[in-house]
């Protein structure tokens, strides 16, 4: 893997691997984070209105990269919003040249942002379908008040109806430049010749702008927090259970929260591959699977994604039967020392999970992106994973003691 | 056995696929390969495979039930043995436990609209057929299945293929196998069907057309770049574009087309709130039985079908996912080749006859 800084400011990453593809990942540090009120969502309503006409491009994103049988796609996160082609190895210039016109030349014509407008409101429908997503957003805006982090990703549906196209625009403008993105090319190219590709795309284009970079904080959550939701008759009860974790400014922070993630949940990919599904189920062996075992529920589940801030690490019980046991029996799994044995079990898994997750050029790509924008560094992340291993369980238990917060409780019946 | 091998570009991991005759089309009692799957995970093999750091899943479907394993390399020839004792040895004892766990993903199966819409679909188009079981979301009465039923089904338990990608051809399983065998379809469904669930935001419009079986080779080439030009290619296909691009109706309109060993199965879908129903269906037959199709559109369609089989392959478990059909219904080797040959020489008349061909379909909406 090779790194190299364009005078422009822009990160240029390169990374070669024995395939005939490419993926090339074009990083913005600007999401949720970066989001203020009047505009929350808006980071992924500007990252649909780049899916529409943009200048110099002779046809669409799309037009372009199906007409070659490449994968395309578009992520807002909490941190960052990113942009992916996995392409063909011979079409891989294809890729920077949509990566170089979309940072400058979108159009964002006001008749096609309504339409995104409306498509983005249908996707907050979609979401709000799931009832997963509603327990999660409901303890999200308990977790945050002032917070960017409180309306997740997707934002709020007064904002998203109301905001202009001309503020959005100034927000593309404001946060799309090469001083705020990190370019990623992992594939069957040699290095030194992405590298030469990406001169030839990005170089000559400014570094004015501003970047997204902002100081990491947090807003305590009061205490142990317990909310009652109504569920249909058609959906079954469970119970949410979420706490907060540090995020990736703390690199040490994260190494801990990658060993109790394993030892607690037992399983995460740590990038996820685009073009084919990898293998991944709750392991029985894991300290959550025994809520099943003991009859606390009838399947658990839990969700975490490393961002940049301190963020929530949710855990749902379905089926639940006494939720204030069941939430009782998680305090006492997440508190319990790990034996020698959950810690080889987790030191195992974190190790191939680490493996897996480098195997394909769309999810290395991910990994080196998402490392660079949090830490400044493209293996820092692979590296605190692999360090986690090192961890004893005297580091469990100061860990679980100190850095995580009260639980907020939701349940669902 | 049928079984294929193929060189992993990547030297410390290997994934194995191994289909077995427990899907949907198979199962002497329709849900059993539902409780299996969490029973088999609570074995104490099962267990050791994960402390070994191995992944694995085990997916029913309507042909087949997927085991699919990831695991460093050096660590897959114990793996794929334990996984074999976990598959015969399943703690029966657990039985109780297992259906719970089932009849819970299940019912959250059901939760979500686009699934249950697929498998009301299902259901009206393949009637009596196995392949009016959703795999998942279908209402099975696993409270029924006994203990019988779990031992009869490993008894007959077979593997119909196997798919090894690793640097080396190390891997064998040592269970019995046997062929696909297809169970033909005597008359199709048709009609509509409305379920309305509360607490729903969306619904989801689900219309589905029988077709080529995958078996059927060149209807099934011909197929596949059908279903890229509707609704199969992303931004660029016509239902997308009709649907989301041009109207802001839906987040989601696509189509999907399931060549599976007995039909296939062509789906178009699309979520939006209730009040746009009517419309919406009436617009996605139309974009479906548009009969108009240009040179170019077509080369698009097959540049994009031939491109994305290499970008699926990009990953271990890409390689495995695209090459395990041509075991498990015992296509020939060179069956992609065969298939990019095919499409290149298709012309626009070979697809609107094909349009024309489709038979009439189930409308399912839910939300």
């Amino acid at each position: 893997m090779i790194r190299v800084f364009l005078d422009n400011g822009l990160v240029v990453i390169a990374h070669q691997m024995p395939v005939d593809v490419s993926a090339i990942y074009m990083f913005y540090n600007v999401g949720a984070k970066n989001e203020y009120p009047g505009i929350y969502g808006g980071s992924h309503l500007v990252e649909h209105m780049l899916f529409r006409r943009i200048e110099g491009l002779g046809k669409s994103v799309d037009e372009l990269v199906e007409g070659v049988g490449g994968y395309f796609n578009g992520f807002t996160n909490y941190d960052y919003t990113a942009y992916v082609e996995v392409l063909p190895l011979e079409f891989t210039e294809l890729g920077l040249e949509i990566e170089s016109r979309r940072m400058v030349g979108a159009v964002f014509d006001p008749e096609e942002f309504e339409l995104e407008r409306k498509i983005v409101l249908s996707e907050f429908d979609m979401d709000e379908n799931d009832a997963d997503f509603r327990l999660m957003y409901r303890a999200s805006m308990i977790a945050w008040d002032t917070h960017p982090y409180r309306y997740a990703v997707i934002g709020l549906r007064r904002d998203l109806s109301r905001v202009s196209r001309d503020e959005l625009f100034r927000y593309y403008r404001r946060y799309y430049n090469a001083r705020n993105a990190v370019l990623v090319v992992a594939g069957g190219l040699p290095e030194s010749k992405v590298v030469e590709m990406a001169r030839k795309y990005f170089g000559k284009l400014e570094g004015d702008g501003e970047t997204g970079s902002v100081e990491a904080w947090d807003e305590n959550v009061p205490g142990r927090v317990r909310v009652e939701m109504k569920a249909p008759p058609n959906e079954s009860p469970r119970l949410l259970y979420a706490i907060k974790v540090p995020g990736v400014h703390d690199i040490e922070g994260f190494r801990k929260v990658v060993l109790f993630d394993f030892v607690v949940s037992g399983d995460r990919a740590f990038t996820y591959g685009l073009t084919a599904r990898e293998p991944m189920a709750v392991p029985r062996s894991s300290r959550l699977y025994r809520l099943v075992e003991e009859g606390l529920g009838n399947a658990v589940y839990s969700y975490y994604e490393p961002t940049y801030m301190n963020n929530l690490y949710y855990v749902i019980v379905y089926g639940v039967k006494d939720p204030d046991k069941a939430a009782a029996r998680i305090e006492e799994l997440i508190m319990e020392r790990p034996s020698d044995e959950e810690l080889r079990f987790a030191r195992e898994r974190i190790l191939a999970r680490l493996s897996f997750s480098m195997d394909a050029p769309s999810k290395l790509a991910q990994l080196y992106g998402l490392s660079q924008l949090f830490t400044g560094d493209p293996s820092a992340m692979a590296r605190a994973i692999e360090e986690s291993t090192k961890l004893g369980g005297d580091d469990y238990v100061e860990f679980v003691n100190k850095s995580i917060s009260p639980p907020i409780m939701i349940i669902y019946r | 056995m049928n079984r294929l091998f193929i060189k992993s570009p990547v030297n410390d991991v290997a994934v194995v696929n191994i289909a077995l005759n427990l899907g949907s089309l198979q199962e002497q009692t329709p849900g059993v390969a539902n409780v299996l799957v969490p029973l088999w995970r609570m074995s104490d093999y099962a267990k050791e495979l994960e402390r070994m750091g191995v992944s694995f899943t085990m997916e029913k479907g309507l042909d087949y039930l997927a085991v699919r394993v990831k695991a460093r390399y050096q660590v897959i020839t114990k793996a794929v043995d334990l996984l074999t004792k976990a598959l015969l040895n399943p703690p029966i004892n657990r039985l109780d436990d297992a259906v719970r766990e089932a009849s819970t993903w299940v019912a959250l199966s059901r939760e979500d609209t686009a699934t249950l819409s697929i498998a009301e679909a299902l259901k009206l188009l393949f009637r009596d057929h196995p392949y009016s079981r959703h795999p998942l979301a279908y209402e099975y009465q696993l409270a029924g299945i006994t203990k019988d039923d779990v031992k009869r089904a490993i008894d007959n338990l077979r593997v119909l293929s196997l798919t090894v990608v690793a640097p080396e051809d190390v891997v064998e399983v040592d269970l019995p196998s046997a062929n696909y065998v297809e169970i033909p379809i005597r008359e199709f469904g048709s009609g509509a069907r409305d379920v309305k669930l509360e607490g729903k935001v969306q619904t989801t419009v689900t219309i589905m057309y029988p077709t080529h079986g995958i078996r059927d080779l060149e209807g099934s080439f011909r197929m596949n770049v059908l279903n890229a030009i509707i609704g199969g290619m992303g931004l660029v296909s016509r239902l997308y574009r009709e649907v989301r691009v041009k109207r802001g109706l839906a987040y989601y309109a696509y189509s999907m087309y399931w060549p599976l060993g007995s039909s296939g199965v062509f789906i178009a879908m699309a979520g939006v709130r209730r009040e746009f129903v009517k419309d919406t269906i009436d617009l996605m037959l139309g974009v479906i039985s548009n009969e108009s199709l240009s040179e170019d559109e077509l080369a698009m369609a097959v540049r994009n079908r031939i491109g994305r089989l290499k970008v699926m392959t990009e990953s271990p478990e890409g390689l495995a996912g695209t090459y395990s059909v041509i075991p498990t219904y015992g296509l020939p080797n060179d069956y992609y080749e065969r298939y990019i040959n095919y499409i290149k020489s298709l012309r626009p008349e070979d697809l609107i006859r094909e349009l024309r061909s489709l038979g009439r379909p189930v409308i399912v909406t839910v939300g």
